[in-house]
């Protein structure tokens, strides 16, 4: 109703469901017999509940106008008509409340724990409030005795109960899912079953054989069919069953057939017939509630396996399941094709040791132990063989697949060839080293030659020439520092550093360094003062240690003009620190963060001092924390001075044991020199 | 006068060194490649060989292993002049093979060559020093 403004719409529900709630209200009042106002099957009730849990707790004066008009032109005065519109009103408004708060609102069919929150909150709770509030109404101006009280209010109670559980999912279940499917085999089945429940309702209570005539107990007869229900559609067709099948047995209960006819009077039979279609529809609906989540369960695990089913098979990587003694149970296509087989077929039942080169099995097995307690281990390579003997390096990761208990029940594998990364690392690697061996040749030469020129070795140079050539020299170190540099960083990048680790005293390689300066030293007249302990030893590769200390000691060098340079160490967390202090320019705060970047200079400091390549820093990180060390500017202030600090690992620590593990397993290739470094 | 045999493949590096060999007094023997090093090392018998790595025909390191096989050639003094990084595997093999001592000839100026050259010299006449 697009035209219509929301204020009208609202108007239009509320005098529907006043219509509504009326009729209803009149149908369900000429079963009255206990009381005019108290009748055994009173449908408002779940009129009232259904529609204000769909449309809203708003439309509550809709409700209370409804009964006022049902009960105020049946008996009673204004007073006990109020009374029991105001019961009427609350049971609703408690009940739809209730609903939205513990069981999930306009859902709460769904599942069976709210299903039973519903029937416990709208069926039993709130129909209570309505009885009692009417009841009392009733009884308090004299249009029930106190003395028939119980009886009064067990027949409201059951009646409005009746309108809960009966009426109340009906309305739900239909406006909730309102598609509805129209396949011509899911009509035919409705209409066979609902055909066939008409029919054995009207056996059981229509009156035309002598077994509802007779009121035999055979109402159990339409059990089945309310089974079929239940298994084969949804609660929409359950609460559709059940209201139907309700109104024959009301109707004909009132006409002396079937099981419940029995009673004293028609009031005591109708009382025995409600408790009987209350507990039928509770346990109806039930049912049909436990059916749906087992069949929406079963979509949800169909649904899951197809998801991952395709995940395996688009997947670029070979994935390989396998049972926790490593036969394979499942493989994708790639998996198969990396191994050289056709089909699946051939593999499945394997164990993954046949497909793992020899060298290699005490290393898998190993793994194995590993993966029971680290559950994951990714990027290890095994050297796999192909069916025809072929091989290749493949990278993996594996997982350990748990049951809902945490225990294992198998692995997953994703397996990647690798060989072809490896070869364009090695040729990578390979032409770096190449290019830059190229590289040095006629820089050797070039340098060579400038030397023994600047030497006067070819004559005497004129003040005019010796400032470039000064120049050219001092580019010429720069260009092979920076293939020096490349090549390091190429190294550190592909984890092809290779490392010597020695035990050996740190204040014998500053020392070296310091010795090596000395001209400089002198030309700039600094002081540079080695107060490295003696005694300290660490586990490092000493030439590496010597490239970071030559860095750090010549850019202190370079940006320092006068007093000096000194050097001190100390212990920190089994690592011992060397602290190089200069009293140079120092740096500023902005440019302290891109100290450690690659190819990054401090640019306003440049001026008059030799160029560097912009790596030295990024260059002595990696090589310190590849070592298990790190560098860092420990403080710094602009015309004062900076202190850098190397830190590596001490001889003899825990943290010098497990770099030397580490690195000796995994990342760089590394030897560990068990001898004292002859220095 | 002592005579030092360069083994050097690129010859532009070669002359250079020599220059500057000849320049401090030395008398001095060149070889482009291993082999021909091998050869004359054993038949001139020099007091000192200077030795590149990568070269043609045979490369420093298979001379040097042959060299050490020869009585004389055990003795003499070698100093490894090289292109290569510190890093790479051949060198650390050279090393086993106990040269007097290493260059590398992007660090070191040909002034730098003749000092270590001397420096060895004087202190061993004879005998290489590890």
């Amino acid at each position: 109703m697009p035209a219509l403004s929301p204020r009208v719409r609202s108007f239009v529900g509320v005098a529907i469901l006043v219509a509504f709630y009326f009729f209803a209200g009149k149908a369900g009042l000429t079963l009255a017999s206990v009381n005019p106002s108290a009748t055994i099957f009173w449908p408002p009730t779940g009129i009232a509940i259904g529609c204000l849990l769909l449309l809203g707790i708003r439309l509550w004066p809709a409700v209370f106008l409804g009964a006022f008009l049902v009960n105020i032109t049946t008996a009673g005065s204004i007073f006990t008509t109020l009374g029991i519109a105001t019961g009427n009103t609350l049971e609703a408004v408690i009940a739809v409340t209730l609903i939205n708060r513990y069981a999930n609102g306009r859902n709460t069919l769904e599942t069976p724990g709210n299903l039973f929150r519903f029937f416990i909150l709208a069926g039993v709770v709130s129909t209570a409030v309505s009885a009692f509030i009417g009841v009392s109404s009733l009884s308090l101006i004299g249009f029930a005795k106190w003395s028939d009280f119980q009886e009064v209010f067990l027949t409201w109670w059951l009646g409005d109960m009746g309108g809960a559980l009966l009426v109340a999912p009906l309305i739900i279940s239909w406006f909730n899912r309102p598609r509805f499917n129209f396949h011509l085999r899911h009509i035919s089945e409705i209409a066979v079953v609902f055909f066939l429940l008409l029919l054995t309702t009207f056996v059981i209570f229509g009156g035309f054989l002598p077994l509802s005539v007779s009121n035999y107990s055979v109402d159990f007869l339409a059990v089945p069919f309310f089974l079929w229900i239940a298994f084969r559609f949804n609660q929409r067709e359950v609460a559709t069953a059940l209201f139907l099948f309700a109104e024959i047995a009301v109707w004909g209960t009132l006409q002396g057939f079937g099981p419940f006819a029995k009673g004293a009077s028609v009031g005591d039979s109708l009382l025995l017939l409600q408790a009987y279609l209350n507990v039928r529809a509770a346990t109806m609906l039930m049912l049909s509630s436990v059916v749906i989540m087992h069949r929406n369960t079963e979509e949800l695990a169909r649904k899951s396996e197809e998801q991952y089913k395709t995940l395996v098979e688009m997947s670029p990587d070979a994935i390989v399941v396998m049972d926790l003694q490593t036969n394979i149970t499942m493989l994708n296509k790639q998996a198969v094709s990396l191994v050289g087989f056709e089909n699946a077929e051939e593999v499945l039942g394997k164990t993954a040791f046949s497909f793992i080169a020899p060298e290699d099995h005490q290393r898998t097995r190993e793994n194995l132990a590993k993966l029971a307690t680290v559950r994951r281990l990714t990027g290890i390579e095994y050297t796999i063989v192909r069916k025809d003997g072929t091989r290749f390096i493949a990278s993996t990761s594996a997982s350990v697949l748990v049951d809902q208990r945490g225990n294992p029940q198998g692995i997953i594998v994703v397996v990647r060839d690798v060989t072809h990364e490896k070869e364009l690392d090695r040729m990578k690697d390979e032409f770096i080293s190449v290019a830059s061996h190229e590289l040095r040749t006629p820089m050797a030469a070039i340098k060579g030659y400038l030397s023994m020129i600047l030497s006067g070795r070819y004559g005497q140079i004129s003040g005019d020439l010796q400032k470039p050539l000064v120049t050219v020299a001092l580019s010429t170190d720069r260009l092979i520092q920076l293939v020096n540099d490349i090549l390091s960083i190429s190294r550190i990048e592909t984890k092809r550093l290779k490392l010597t680790l020695t035990l050996f005293p740190l204040a014998s390689v500053v020392d070296d360094i310091g010795s090596n300066l000395v001209p400089i030293l002198r030309g700039k007249h600094l002081g540079f003062h080695n107060g490295v302990e003696k005694n300290v030893r660490v586990q490092a590769d000493p030439q590496k240690v010597g490239q970071i200390l030559t860095n750090l000691v010549g850019n202190a060098l370079k940006f320092t003009d006068t007093g000096g340079i000194s050097i001190a160490s100390t212990e920190e967390n089994e690592r011992i620190v060397v602290l190089i202090t200069d009293t140079g320019v120092g740096i500023s705060k902005e440019n302290q963060e891109k100290l450690f970047r690659k190819f990054q200079q401090v640019s306003s400091q440049q001026a008059g001092r030799p160029a560097g390549t912009g790596l030295g820093l990024y260059i002595s990180r990696e090589l310190a924390k590849a070592m298990g060390g790190d560098v860092w500017l420990v403080s710094s202030e602009v015309g004062k001075g900076s202190t850098f600090a190397v830190s590596l690992p001490k001889e003899g620590t825990t943290l010098a044991a497990s770099v030397r593990q580490i690195l000796t397993s995994q990342i760089h290739t590394a030897t560990f020199l068990e001898t004292q470094h002859p220095s | 006068m002592a005579t030092v045999l360069l083994v050097e493949d690129d010859l532009t590096l070669s002359k250079m060194y020599r220059d500057q060999l000849e320049h401090d007094g030395f008398e001095v023997i060149t070889a482009p490649d291993g082999q021909e090093g091998l050869t004359k090392a054993i038949s001139q018998k020099p007091s000192l060989v200077l030795l590149d790595i990568a070269m043609p025909k045979m490369d420093g390191m298979t001379m040097l292993t042959e060299l050490r096989k020869d009585a004389w050639g055990q003795q003499v003094p070698v100093i490894i002049l090289t292109i290569m990084d510190p890093n790479e595997k051949m060198l650390q093999q050279v090393m086993a093979l106990k040269p007097a001592y290493y260059l590398f000839k992007a660090n070191s100026t040909p002034q730098d060559v003749s000092d270590k050259i001397k420096e060895i010299l004087a202190s061993s006449p004879s005998k290489p020093v590890s």
